[in-house]
Order: C-alpha cells, then sequence, then structure tokens
C-alpha cells in the first residue's frame, strides 16, 4: 500500500485537476468528437416535446434520462461539496453520478467522506471510480469495500495510458490489466463499466473486453484532454505532441459497437442536446458530461448543475419532438448517414 | 527532403486503452546502413564534415547530410559505404508523434529533425516511445504495423 507522502500527492493532485480544468484551455485543438459528421434523419413530423419519454433503462437501473455525470472528482476536502452538489442535482433529475478516481481513499480512509454522497442523496444511481493501472495493487476484497463503503450501483474502472505517460508521477505498466479486470468480475456485484479519460476506445480493445464488463464508456476525443491537462502539471517536455491523440467520440462508439456485445455509452466533448440525440442514433446508451457539470457547480452549486442539466435534457426532448421520436427506443433505431471525414474513416476501419 | 507535413497531419493512430506492455518495454532501437541507433531519428546536418565529427560524439544518433539528391549517413566520423546511399526515405517531423507516423506512413522512412533541434532528440525519442506504448508496440516493427486512420484533416 502507499505511504503517508504518497497518499498526500494523490489528494493534491485530484484538487491541481480541478484548478486547471477551471482556468486553463484543456479542450482538444484540432480534433472534434466528429459527431458533426453525424445525421440523423427524422421518424415522422414534429410532436410535442410532452409526447417525448426520456426514460431509458441502463445496467439493470430505470434512469430519467440516457444522460449521466461522469466521475470527476473527490480525494479532497474541496471536492466534497463538489460531489454532493452534483450528487444532489442528479438526484433531483433521476439521473446517474460518477465519483472521482477511489485511490485517495484506498490510500487515506479519512478522505472516504468525500465520496459519501449517498449519505445526503439515498436515491442516486452512483458510480464507484478505479484506475484500470491500479487495480494489481488491491485486492478483490479491498476493492469491494471502497465500494461498498460508497454504496456504489457501478464500477467504472477507467483506462489512461496517455494520461499517465504524460503525467509527472505516472503508472506506465499496463502489463496484464485485461486479465486483472476479468479476475475482480466474479467477486463485485456492481455492474462494471470500462472507460477511457479522453482519448477513446477502438473495435480491437472492445472486442478484447467482452465478457470481461458489462459496459463500454468511450470517452473519446474532441472535449478534455487529460494529457493536455497533465501537460500543465508537468510544464511541458512530452505532452505538447499528444495533445491530439485519440479517437473522436463518434469514431469510437462506432468502433465499440461494431463489436462489443454490451452498452455503449458516449462520452467525451458531449456538449450540446444535439450531441446526445446522434450519439443515441449511432448506438450509444447514453451520454456521459463532466466539463460543462463542474463549471455550472462552481458557479452556482447544486442549482446551477440542476439547471444546466435540465436546460439540456429539455433540448434533448425539444430536438426529438421535432424529428418525431417519442422515445429512445425510436432514437436508437433512427436511419442515420455519415459526412466526411467520418465516412471515410469508417471505411478504412472495416465499420 | 521531403516535407510531408500535411500528409502526416491527416494520419490519426488508433488509440489503444489497455496496452498490455509497460512504457519501458517499448523498444526504440533500430539498425540502418550498419548503424546500431537509439531510434530511428535522424539529425540532418548541412555538411559531411560537421555530421562525421557529431557521429563520431554521440554513436547511436544518425546524423545525415542530403547532398546531390543522396542521403548519406554517417558512423565512428565517417560516411557509411557508397551503396548504403539512398538506403532511407528522409522525412521532415516536427516532433516525437510525427517521427512515429512518417514511420508507420512511408516505407523506408527516417524521420530527420534540423540541426538546431538536435539537443531536443532525447526528447523526440522519449516522445516515440510514448507513441509505441499508446499504440501497443514493443518495437519498431510492431509500429509499422499498429492501425491508424486518415484524413483530409479533422
Amino acid at each position: 500500500m502507499p505511504d503517508e507522502k504518497e497518499a498526500k500527492a494523490t489528494e493534491d493532485r485530484k484538487i491541481q485537476h480541478i484548478n486547471i480544468i477551471l482556468t486553463k484551455e484543456t479542450q482538444y485543438r484540432e480534433k472534434t468528437t466528429m459527431l458533426e459528421c453525424v445525421r440523423v434523419e427524422p421518424h415522422g413530423g414534429a410532436i410535442s416535446s410532452k409526447e417525448v419519454d426520456l426514460s431509458v433503462a441502463i445496467l439493470g437501473r430505470k434512469i430519467a434520462a440516457p444522460l449521466f455525470v461522469s466521475g470527476m472528482t473527490g480525494g479532497h476536502p474541496v471536492t466534497f461539496q463538489i460531489n454532493k452538489n452534483i450528487a444532489e442535482a442528479a438526484s433531483k433529475l433521476g439521473i446517474p453520478m460518477g465519483v472521482g478516481s477511489q485511490r485517495a481513499m484506498a490510500e487515506n480512509q479519512s478522505l472516504s467522506y468525500t465520496y459519501n454522497v449517498k449519505k445526503y442523496s439515498p436515491n442516486i444511481t452512483l458510480i464507484g471510480n478505479i484506475g484500470a493501472s491500479k487495480l494489481p495493487a488491491y485486492t478483490n476484497e479491498q476493492i469491494k469495500g471502497i465500494l461498498d463503503y460508497i454504496k456504489a450501483d457501478m464500477l467504472a474502472i477507467h483506462t489512461n495510458p496517455g494520461q499517465e505517460s504524460v503525467q509527472p508521477e505516472g503508472d506506465l505498466d499496463f502489463r496484464g490489466i485485461l486479465k486483472r479486470i476479468k479476475g475482480l468480475k466474479p467477486d463485485i456485484t456492481q455492474s462494471i463499466i470500462l472507460k477511457e479519460v479522453g482519448n477513446g476506445i477502438s473495435k480491437e480493445v472492445a472486442s478484447a473486453l467482452n465478457g470481461a464488463v458489462d459496459a463500454i464508456d468511450v470517452q473519446g476525443a474532441g472535449g478534455t484532454t487529460w494529457i493536455g491537462v497533465e501537460t500543465y502539471r508537468s510544464k511541458g517536455s512530452y505532452g505538447e505532441a499528444f495533445w491530439d491523440w485519440g479517437i473522436p467520440t463518434a469514431l469510437s462508439v462506432l468502433e465499440c459497437r461494431s463489436t462489443f456485445k454490451g452498452p455503449v455509452f458516449s462520452s467525451g466533448g458531449i456538449r450540446s442536446a444535439s450531441d446526445i440525440i446522434k450519439s443515441i442514433a449511432i448506438g450509444a446508451s447514453a451520454c456521459g458530461i463532466a466539463k460543462p457539470v463542474i463549471m455550472a457547480e462552481r458557479k452556482g452549486g447544486a442549482e446551477g448543475v440542476y439547471l444546466s442539466i435540465k436546460g439540456l435534457l429539455d433540448g434533448v426532448k425539444d430536438g426529438m419532438a421535432e424529428m418525431g421520436f417519442e422515445n429512445i427506443e425510436q432514437l436508437r433505431n433512427a436511419k442515420v448517414s455519415f459526412s466526411e471525414p467520418l465516412s471515410s474513416v469508417l471505411k478504412q476501419r472495416g465499420i | 527532403m521531403e516535407d510531408p507535413k500535411k500528409e502526416l497531419h491527416d494520419i490519426h493512430f488508433i488509440h489503444c486503452a489497455l496496452p498490455d506492455m509497460a512504457l519501458s518495454e517499448a523498444d526504440t532501437s533500430y539498425h540502418v546502413c550498419g548503424i546500431d541507433a537509439k531510434a530511428p531519428i535522424a539529425v540532418l546536418l548541412n555538411d559531411k564534415r560537421s555530421a562525421a565529427q557529431k557521429s563520431s560524439e554521440m554513436p547511436g544518433i544518425i546524423f545525415v547530410v542530403e547532398s546531390e539528391g543522396s542521403s548519406i549517413a554517417f558512423k565512428d566520423g565517417n560516411e557509411v559505404s557508397e551503396s548504403s546511399r539512398n538506403a532511407f526515405r528522409t522525412v521532415k517531423v516536427g516532433d516525437g508523434v510525427g517521427a512515429a507516423k512518417a514511420l508507420r506512413a512511408f516505407e523506408n522512412a527516417i524521420p530527420c529533425i534540423n540541426e538546431t533541434d538536435a539537443g531536443r532528440i532525447d526528447t523526440y525519442i522519449k516522445q516515440l516511445k510514448i507513441a509505441m506504448f499508446l499504440t501497443n508496440s514493443r518495437s519498431i516493427d510492431d509500429l509499422k504495423n499498429a492501425p491508424i486512420y486518415k484524413t483530409n484533416g479533422i
């Protein structure tokens, strides 16, 4: 287990990440999500948005809309209020939320409260979180322990080789991680989601994940780049060259959908109702958002998060109504077409 | 020397989210023209004399001079044999990711950097190593077969 110095470094890193996200330019510079290349054909004539039902079942849980707040933070006293506010808003909206990596609480139990949002929002669907590269350091019992402590309903295992490569204290050994994930499944009651942190997941990796995890959250390129965030922390050196490294979100969703048998979530640069509608239409079961939520939380607390997400979901309803989609299932079966460059890339990739 | 920056810009590696390797396993070593190089990244110089001198001072780094349409590499203070001329295609790159793309995209390519950037060659090699890690490539040969896609600029 890590020593006290390492635990403190983990705690400090959490707040550095938040500060960089809030104050620096951390978006991809050239790559986009490629969702702009997706065109959704209307289902029929326009209907009233009151007739649109956004509810959907994800991994056995019914949620109010195909949207969740991606895990961002935890592990520093400041992050407690952030998580608590997000949980309050997400609970009110009936959508799930994730917490950031629980490594900090595994290293320092006194920080566990920063993740423990169910104490205040008991009805929320909560997604726990641990890093893939850290899995070998913990037993299944320990992982079960940190999930049970926060009463997590699902576990997101985040894989982040790009971020780790640039992070000054990065973990650069990913040998045997897939095997370790497979070894975790029998002992964990929660559904397991494998997620990236902004570089996307390919069809090759998605294929290998069949049977190992229950769902994939692509977290593709086009939104926040964690390689960029770590480039600020490392003060240059290697990161600049990798700023735009990754698989665009739309491409990644289509890659994963082509080989993975479980639900695929679209995240990474999801900013608008249109992004959500297009993501669902290309086969995503739900979308994850992060940066807009933390920006809203810092400006307006729980109410700010609620209004921000409510506005987004109202936009999804309006957009679906205009195209005649009554529910998410209809939208998931929509006819879609692709413009360049996504169209050509899909051909190159055999999708 | 060619300058296919646009072409390299439109090449994208397919990121491997779960590389089954450690970064330290990415082996950048490369053998070309009798030179056992630390990496397939060359420093382009203007004159043969300084290339010869640098090659004796920094074994393991490829130094190249372009002369009369030929790419001439230097080893241990000497020009490599006549028969090794044009054994590779020099491709100008701006960083280690560009080097990785050039190796993947062009047959017999040796990515080149200018003499003014020679002091940063270890940074470029480290970037090449990271690109190998993020494509699950243990060797340069693996990298040359890593999945990519091409765009017209996204």
